[in-house]
Order: structure tokens, then C-alpha cells, then sequence
């Protein structure tokens, strides 16, 4: 009988990386550079391969894909059509009108220029007013039409009416009378997208997705098995599913990361540091479970959507060093890492001072040429300062976003992952404050395991505007949102586990914050719990008024038994003249500095606890 | 349709860009390159709350003193005092309680859509770096001082302006280089400004050019109507040029031209100065009013602006730079630590009306021609809005903007 297995795979910007379990099977586990010419379907094919798993061994595949996220910074998706209510074309060119530099004379646009070109952009008549009640008819399709006729076939265009979330009439007969017109477009609709109060934040995100359709189409058909996809609420959704609202597979990596940080922290506060070769992301886990956030930053692109909690900082492995009128500049990742060159980069510095050994498995380390491109950067070879200036930047961005969510780093647990993460996160958590460190077995497969226990996950979202004191009217709309939840994930073969959420504020607040809530609950309960939730985040609960926004429900099922945690497999160790223990796994060396102690825990994890 | 416009000033660059975005084929008809007049040196506040009138309640009583003092904050020279005689008493007539009331609550109409109007033009220039909402402090010696003012600061209130009091300590924080002299201040959160006044209109007219825009560069003498439309402009030596349409958008030198169109419009200019302070050393981040000096404070990128002060003495009389080395003084008094090793001086003609109320809409006499001019304090606050409109007449659409209060046949009773 051939073998089953469950394969995760998470297509990182310089490594896939792969995690393959089975019943009596033993973990497969492989991390190989990416190379970044190859399409999806070829890498994961090569990746197979190179695990030794023949395609017909592959019971159930599950994915983690960068392709969403690069293709919004980099601009390769779009560009969009966009049909607006009338006099608000302009609503992405108009943003918030907050710099965060007022000085700053070529602040990043609102919406990015490739995204939404003006002369893709039209307007429909037609009015839903601020209760969802129908003000004016709709009028114009005609000429909305006439404007789409010169899309090019399989474009994408998007419908962002006023108070569609309220009312979702209009949109849909737009919508209706251009799949008529025009089969071949791919429409993404606001109140289906992100049905939510605010036009600019609405409609970015309607742009954003339909942005994506046709190039996640493209890219993600043909695998076999079809995959599940993970998106950024850390959740796995079959393809079909995950295509027709690709939004949410923006940061499909970075919640993989946060969701196998929320399992290793065990119920603890923890903070967790994925460090890859071109990014650092940060996530957050209180007691146990991940934060998660109403939108996700991509560059200077903020979209509203549910997502696990996850920061993103420029610095990785492969971040580029350069002394600028005398000091030392960090630039944008450059690659390959390691092999010298005229850039030097982090790995090359963690290269020269001994942190890193000769060889890596499937990375080239040349310990030579790393240091001819430190001095030809920096004048000297001496690596230390560069390093514990990139420790330094780390640490205060991680401190910066911990304390923002109510997070107290000093008691945290730090979770470390990544290709770098182990060899920078006790020092880093030194700086912090942070006593203890918890390096995952395989660390540098944190994310790729995350993709393997990830459940399968939906969501649904309406939006609403009710003093706490009415929630029992929203019992219906909330037993309506789980069964519907219940019946899509039984369409998936899984059972699904409703949970329910409020959005609320103080009166007069504009941001909301999730409250946990059954239906049936006394709103008495409910204003206890979210004042304790607004105290713990926001340091304060100043009670009065308190409202509910949206009502948000959540559906989650384990898919499939999870994967033993692996071992860690037998570690190479190396001591540093100054005390410095050095421990080199096959997809990450452990640094341990001295003041440090290293404990192994049941579950194969490595706890580090400094010295009091 | 293929429009002349006249001006390439802040008004008329912002009207042109409006005016492409429906299509039209759009020239420039201007002796001077862009924002090289009064666009070229003004304050560069983009204020949602500058609505009120320059001619406020009980105006009248420092009229003496306008005459006697040259370097005043308001100075009309002696020669020119008969020639503008008239044009003080009208404007007197309009500052009135009832008639502040009227023309706030029409200037309001105006100037509260700014930043929705700037925006999407600016987003196309690649220019809206140009252009921050930093808010403005409008400061005070004292809370007693600030009460002498309350009045026409409910009445901003009363038509939406935000406007929050600040203490002295919150001032401090706010704005430390203002420690000391201030004990009080009003700010207007919604507020903003321009970096450089001449580089965003620059900008912007750039963009009408990639965009298509010609440009002519010459004097307009007059028009040529037949049938009840003007059909071609006169230009300075004998030149013609064809048209299906006009925006008049000439500002302080818009006078002659709109009476050939309609009934007598009583333009007035008003002059201004400014002092730019290149070496400034302050780290000001909002843009300050202060009130009982008279001066408009704005921290632009070529250093920190001092502008304000008002004087009549027509559009061909030399500037009178004392009046610019006054503002400097004034603004030494409110930063003492402020460095004024490196400054430079200008004069501006405001192109005002009695009422403080711009001319906008349509020529009385024809059915092409369009009125965009007299804008007085609030040109670059008010020229996309103005340009907006003008786009929604040419195109026969409804204004968004109650444009009543701003006819041209407003004085031809």
C-alpha cells in the first residue's frame, strides 16, 4: 500500500520549505533555496521530488504562497477597473490625507498608481443612504458598460457602491448586468470583499482583490491535488475558495509563521520573531492564542482585512550593510546570501564572526568571500557592530509592537524561528527585557509546520450600528452566520466549530475592538469583558456608552490528525572564544551567549532562560 | 470643447486641470509663466477655516488709523486714498453682522470641499507631497486677548469648523518655539497648507501640459462675440486666437476684461508681503496665525514664511519694502531665537472684492465665458474648489457649491 501523506509547503521569497507527515510514517522535512525564475507549479514539483514523495503519495496538499504579497508590492497584478457611485471616483486618490511625515514631499500615494488608473475608473448613479434604504434608483448602467467594453478579456473590475455593506441592491445589480455583458471579467464586489463602514479603506480592499483574481487564477491552477490554501486569518481554504476571495491570501505566510508560534508558546504570552532571508515578522500570541487584526500591511499599502496579527520588519538574513557618511546603513535584501559579492549582507557579517559554520545544506557559505565583501563595504571585517545593530533595530521595533497591544515584552516568551531567527533572538530578547526564549525544534521550518496544523477556516462578517444594550437582536443574524459557516465547511468534509465575535467601541471611538461573545450572552457580561479586553490593550477603560459595529463569526475544523512535532534532530556543537555555545541544526544554527542557559523541553523545543 | 484660459495662476492652473478631466482641449493665455504673480509668494495655507470676510464688525473705527499709519497691518497710501474711497465704503457696507454671517457661510461653502478638490489632481501631478494637513494654531498673547476675537471664532464653529482651545502648557507641547509669548491658542486640526505655493501650482500646470494644455504667452486685450458668444481673444499686437470657450481666471488684472462682459465688477488689490527666512532654525509643524500681530507663520521647505499685512496702492506702484522688513520685526518678537541671517522680501497683488467673495460663474453677456477671479486672501485655499465648479458649468451640471453669493451680477443693481 503506498504511502498517504499530508504535505505543507510554504513558498517563502528565498526558501521553500516542506513538512510531510503520515500515520506511521516518519516527518519528512526539507528546506531547499527557491529559485525564483521557476513557477509554482514547477517548484513544487521539484521540491517533491527532491523529499522523495511521489505525486500520487500526496493525500491532501497545503499551501503557503508569497505570490499575493509580492504581487501587491511589487505592483505585478492589475491594473483595475472601478465602478463607483457617483462623485466618488476619486475616493482612492483621496485616501485618509494622513502623511506620516508632513515634511515628506513624495509621500507613497493612497492607493498605488498601477492599481487603480483613472481612466479605468467610472461612475453609476444611484443612491443607498446611511440606513441601506434606496435613495435614488440606479442610473447609467449603460454607459458603465460602454466604459468596461474596452477591457481586455479576463480583466478585473471592481464595484464599490455607498453603503452597499448596508445595502447590497446596487452592486449586485451592477454586477448582475456586467457578467452579462461581460462574462469574461472577473468582479470583485465591496459588501462581498470587505463589508465594512469607510469608502477608501472599502474600496482598497475591493481593488486589492480583484487585483489578484486573475494572476492568483493563473498561478495557482494546475497543482495536483488541488491545494488548500492558507490566508491570513491562518486559516486553510480549498482553491476554488481561496480564488474567489484572494485578498485573503495577502500574508498567507506570515500567519503560518504566528500560528505555529501561538502552538509552540503552550498558553503563554509570547512574542514571536520569524526571521527569513528578506523580512523579520513579528506575531503575537496572548495565552495562547494568536491576536488578530482588522488589516494587514503590505510596504506602505495598509488593506482592511482579518488577519492574524503580523508586523513585518525590512531585515532579514540577506539585508544589505553599507556605511553612508560614516555610518552604518541597513538596505533592502539582496541575494544570495553568503557568497559575497559587492554587497555584504547580515548573513555575510554572521559569516565572519563565527556564528554561522562553513557549510549549510543547500546554501553555498564561503567564509572568504564574505568577509572581502564586509570590508569592501565597511572598511573592516569586524562584523560585531553590524549585528548588534541589527539586534538593536529588531529589538525596539519589537518592543514598539508589543507595547501597542497591551503586550508586556518583559514577560513574554520569545518564539524564534526562521533561518536567522535562533541565532539572533537571545540577544535580542536581552535587549528587550524578555527572560526566556523558546527555539522550535527545526526552527527554521516554523512556518512550513504552521501550514501543517493549520485548521480549515471561514469567516463571515456584517456590519451594524447598535448600543450593547440591543445584542439580543443580533441572535438571529448570528445563528444565521454560523449555519451558513457549518454548511460551507461540511461542503469541505470538515465540522466545523462556530465562534462568534463582536466589534465594538466606546461611543465616539472609530476603532473596534473583537469581543468574544455566545449568542444569548447578558450585555451586561459582555461591556464586563470588553472593558477588561480595552483596559489590557489600550491601558485604560473609560467606560459610558459602549457600541457594536460588526458581528463577526468565525468557523474553524482540524483537517486531518496534526503532525507529530519533529525532532530536533542531532545538533552540531561549537563554542566561541568569548563563551558564546553555537549548535548547528540542518535549517539553522542556535546561538546560545553566554548568561544564557539552555534547557530541552518534552516536545523537543529548546528553552533558553537567562541567568537572574 | 476647446477653452481659453486666462490666467496660469494657482485659480486658473486648477480650473484647467478640472476642465481636462471632462475632456477639454484647454489653453493658457498669460503674459507670465506659471505662479510667477501673486501665486507665486503667498502664505500657502489651505484653510477650511478661513472663511471669514477681511471686513469684519466694527472695522470702521480703525479707518483713521489705516491712513496715518503707513506700516500698519492695514495702510492705504494717501495719493491712492482718492481713487479707492469708493471701494471702502462698499467694503465697510459688508461688515456688518448680518452681512460677516452671509458671506462666511458662502465662503465656508467653498472652502470646506479644499482637500477633496486638491487631492485627486495632485495625486495625478505626482505633487501631493506638496500639500499637508498638519493643522493650524491661530495663538494669542493670553485667553483674555483671544475673547476680543470670539465672536468670528463661534461663528467658524457654527458653519463646522473644528477649532479646539489650547492652554498654555498643551501650546507648548504642541509648538515649543512658541513658548513664552503665547498663553493661549485655538487650533483648527483640519487645517493644512503648501510647502511651496509656486511649486504646486508649477506642479499642477505641469501636469495640464503632459495632459495636453497649450500655451500661449501673451496679454489678452479683449474679445471678439458674435451671436452671443466670443469666438476669438485679442491679443497685445494685433493677434488673435480662436476659441469655443473662456475662463477668466486673471486675478488682480481680471478687471478690464470681465467688464467687457458684464456690468462694472469693483476689483481692488489689495498688496501683500512676505519674508521668507531661509536660515530658519525653528521646528514649527503646524502653520500659526497670530491674531493680534496680524501675521500668518508657515514652515515651508525654502525656509519659514512670514506673511500678512494689507496695503492699497494699485496694481503699478512700487512695493514699499519697509512694510516686509515690519513682518520680519514682528516675527523676531514672536521667535526671538529665530535666525534671520538669510531672508528674502516679495510683494503680491490680492485681486479682492468688497465682500471678500470671489467671481464665479458665468460671464453675464455671453454664453462661453466664465468668471474665476477676485479670490482676495484665499486664492490657493480656494482655487481647486472654484475650478471644480467652473467645470461643472461648463458642462451644464449642477454646482456642488451654492454659487449665489459669488455672481458676477452681484453689483449691478
Amino acid at each position: 500500500m503506498p504511502r498517504r501523506l499530508d504535505v505543507a509547503i510554504d513558498v517563502g521569497g528565498d526558501f521553500v520549505d516542506l513538512v510531510a507527515h503520515g500515520a506511521d510514517q516518519p516527518t519528512i522535512l526539507l528546506k531547499r533555496p527557491r529559485d525564483p525564475e521557476a513557477a509554482l507549479g514547477a517548484t513544487v514539483a521539484a521540491l517533491l521530488a527532491q523529499a522523495g514523495i511521489a505525486p500520487a503519495e500526496v493525500a491532501r496538499l497545503r499551501l503557503a504562497t508569497t505570490l499575493a504579497t509580492n504581487a501587491l508590492v511589487n505592483g505585478t497584478a492589475g491594473p483595475v477597473a472601478l465602478v463607483a457611485t457617483r462623485g466618488f471616483a476619486d475616493v482612492p486618490d483621496l485616501g485618509r490625507q494622513s502623511k506620516r511625515d508632513p515634511m515628506d514631499e513624495a509621500p507613497p500615494p493612497p492607493t498605488p498608481h498601477w492599481l487603480s488608473p483613472p481612466d479605468l475608473r467610472c461612475e453609476i448613479g444611484g443612491r443607498i443612504d446611511a440606513r441601506g434604504e434606496e435613495v435614488e434608483p440606479l442610473e447609467g448602467l449603460d454607459a458603465v458598460l460602454a466604459h468596461l467594453a474596452r477591457l481586455p478579456p479576463g480583466a478585473s473590475a471592481a464595484i464599490c457602491l455607498l453603503f452597499a455593506p448596508l445595502n447590497p441592491a446596487h452592486e449586485l445589480a451592477v454586477a448582475q448586468a456586467i457578467a452579462a455583458a461581460r462574462p469574461d471579467l472577473r468582479l470583485s464586489l465591496s459588501h462581498q470583499v470587505d463589508p465594512g463602514p469607510r469608502e477608501f479603506e472599502r474600496t482598497l480592499a475591493t481593488l486589492a482583490d480583484a487585483a489578484l483574481k486573475p494572476l492568483a487564477a493563473a498561478r495557482l491552477s494546475g497543482l495536483t491535488p488541488a491545494p488548500w490554501v492558507l490566508r491570513a486569518e491562518g486559516g486553510l481554504a480549498p482553491l476554488a475558495e481561496a480564488l474567489d476571495h484572494p485578498l485573503g491570501l495577502a500574508l498567507s505566510g506570515p500567519a503560518a509563521g504566528a500560528r505555529a508560534v501561538a502552538f509552540w508558546a503552550q498558553g503563554e504570552n509570547a512574542i514571536g520573531l520569524d526571521m527569513g532571508g528578506t523580512t523579520t515578522e513579528v506575531s503575537l500570541v496572548r495565552a495562547g492564542q494568536p491576536l488578530t487584526a482588522r488589516e494587514i500591511g503590505l510596504g506602505a499599502l495598509r488593506l482592511r482585512c482579518p488577519a492574524l496579527d503580523v508586523e513585518s520588519l525590512a531585515m532579514g538574513g540577506g539585508t544589505t550593510l553599507a556605511l553612508q557618511e560614516g555610518r552604518l546603513r541597513f538596505g533592502p535584501a539582496a541575494r544570495p546570501a553568503g557568497r559575497g559579492g559587492a554587497q555584504a549582507t547580515l548573513t555575510d557579517a554572521a559569516l565572519c564572526a563565527g556564528w554561522l559554520p562553513g557549510a549549510a545544506p543547500g546554501l553555498a557559505l564561503d567564509r572568504a568571500a564574505a568577509a572581502a565583501a564586509l570590508v569592501a563595504a565597511l572598511g573592516t571585517a569586524e562584523a560585531a557592530p553590524a549585528l548588534e545593530l541589527a539586534e538593536a533595530v529588531i529589538a525596539n521595533a519589537l518592543r514598539r509592537i508589543a507595547l501597542r497591544r497591551g503586550l508586556d515584552p518583559t514577560r513574554a516568551l520569545l518564539v524564534a524561528g526562521g533561518g536567522a531567527g535562533p541565532l539572533h533572538a537571545a540577544a535580542i530578547a536581552q535587549r528587550i527585557g524578555a527572560r526566556r526564549v523558546l527555539l522550535p525544534p527545526t526552527p527554521g521550518l516554523l512556518s512550513a509546520f504552521g501550514v501543517a496544523l493549520a485548521p480549515a477556516a471561514a469567516s463571515l462578517e456584517a456590519s451594524c450600528d447598535l448600543a450593547l444594550e440591543y445584542v439580543a437582536q443580533l441572535a438571529p443574524q448570528a445563528a444565521a452566520q454560523a449555519a451558513a459557516l457549518t454548511a460551507r465547511l461540511a461542503a469541505w468534509g470538515c465540522t466545523a466549530r462556530p465562534a462568534h465575535s463582536l466589534a465594538m467601541a466606546y461611543g465616539g471611538q472609530a476603532e473596534t475592538l473583537a469581543v468574544p461573545f455566545q449568542p444569548g450572552e447578558a450585555p451586561q457580561d459582555l461591556a464586563t469583558r470588553f472593558d477588561a479586553l480595552h483596559a489590557a490593550t489600550r491601558g485604560h477603560d473609560p467606560g459610558g456608552a459602549r457600541r457594536m459595529l460588526a458581528l463577526r463569526c468565525v468557523a474553524e475544523a482540524p483537517l486531518g490528525p496534526p503532525p507529530p512535532p519533529p525532532s530536533p534532530g542531532t545538533l552540531a556543537h561549537r563554542t566561541l572564544p568569548d563563551g558564546t555555545q553555537l549548535r548547528d541544526g540542518a535549517d539553522a544554527t542556535l546561538r546560545i551567549p553566554p548568561g544564557w542557559q539552555a534547557m530541552p523541553r518534552a516536545d523537543g523545543a529548546l528553552l533558553l532562560e537567562r541567568a537572574a | 470643447m476647446r477653452i481659453a484660459v486666462i490666467g496660469n495662476g494657482i485659480v486658473g492652473t486648477a480650473t484647467a486641470a478640472w476642465l481636462q478631466r471632462d475632456g477639454h482641449q484647454v489653453t493658457f493665455v498669460d503674459p507670465l509663466g506659471p505662479a510667477e504673480a501673486t501665486s507665486f509668494g503667498n502664505a500657502g495655507s489651505l484653510s477650511p477655516s478661513a472663511c471669514l470676510p477681511v471686513g469684519m464688525p466694527g472695522m470702521w473705527k480703525k479707518v483713521p488709523g489705516w491712513l496715518l499709519d503707513p506700516l500698519g497691518p492695514l495702510a492705504v497710501r494717501w495719493w491712492y486714498a482718492p481713487v479707492v474711497a469708493p471701494w471702502l465704503t462698499r467694503f465697510l457696507r459688508h461688515s456688518s453682522r448680518e452681512e460677516v454671517v452671509r458671506i462666511a457661510t458662502a465662503l465656508r461653502g467653498l472652502l470646506a470641499p479644499i482637500f477633496d478638490c486638491y487631492e485627486p489632481l495632485l495625486q495625478r501631478a505626482n505633487g501631493s507631497g506638496l500639500m499637508r494637513r498638519s493643522g493650524c494654531l491661530y495663538v494669542y498673547s493670553g485667553p483674555e486677548a483671544a475673547r476680543q476675537w470670539a465672536w468670528g471664532m463661534n461663528l467658524r464653529r457654527s458653519l463646522g469648523v473644528e477649532m479646539r482651545d489650547v492652554a498654555e502648557d498643551e501650546l507648548v507641547a504642541l509648538e515649543p518655539d512658541l513658548k513664552g509669548r503665547f498663553r493661549f491658542g485655538i487650533l483648527a486640526p483640519e487645517n493644512g497648507s503648501t510647502l511651496d505655493p509656486a511649486a504646486m501650482t508649477r506642479a499642477l500646470f505641469e501636469q495640464c501640459e503632459r495632459d495636453g494644455a497649450q500655451v500661449h504667452r501673451a496679454r489678452v486685450t479683449g474679445f471678439r462675440v458674435k451671436g452671443g458668444s466670443v469666438h476669438a481673444l485679442e491679443l497685445e499686437g494685433d493677434a488673435t486666437l480662436e476659441t469655443e470657450g473662456v475662463v477668466l481666471a486673471g486675478g488682480a488684472w481680471s478687471a478690464r476684461l470681465a467688464n467687457q462682459l458684464g456690468p462694472r465688477i469693483p476689483l481692488e488689490t489689495q498688496r501683500g508681503y512676505h519674508v521668507t527666512v531661509g536660515s530658519n532654525n525653528l521646528a514649527l509643524r503646524h502653520t500659526v496665525m497670530a491674531v493680534e500681530h496680524n501675521l500668518m507663520v508657515n514652515p515651508m521647505r525654502m525656509g519659514l514664511r512670514l506673511a500678512g499685512s494689507v496695503e492699497f496702492a494699485g496694481l503699478n506702484a512700487a512695493p514699499d519694502f519697509r512694510r516686509a522688513a515690519m513682518l520680519l520685526a514682528r516675527g523676531k518678537e514672536m521667535f526671538p531665537h529665530l535666525d534671520t541671517s538669510v531672508t528674502s522680501e516679495w510683494m503680491g497683488h490680492r485681486p479682492c472684492l468688497p465682500d471678500s467673495l470671489p467671481v464665479i460663474g458665468r460671464a453675464p453677456r455671453v454664453d462661453n465665458a466664465w468668471f474665476a477671479f477676485g479670490h482676495g486672501h484665499i486664492g490657493m485655499c480656494g482655487a481647486a474648489s472654484t475650478g471644480r465648479e467652473i467645470a461643472h458649468l461648463v458642462a451644464g451640471r449642477d454646482p456642488e457649491i451654492d454659487l449665489s453669493a459669488f455672481a458676477p451680477t452681484r453689483w449691478a443693481a
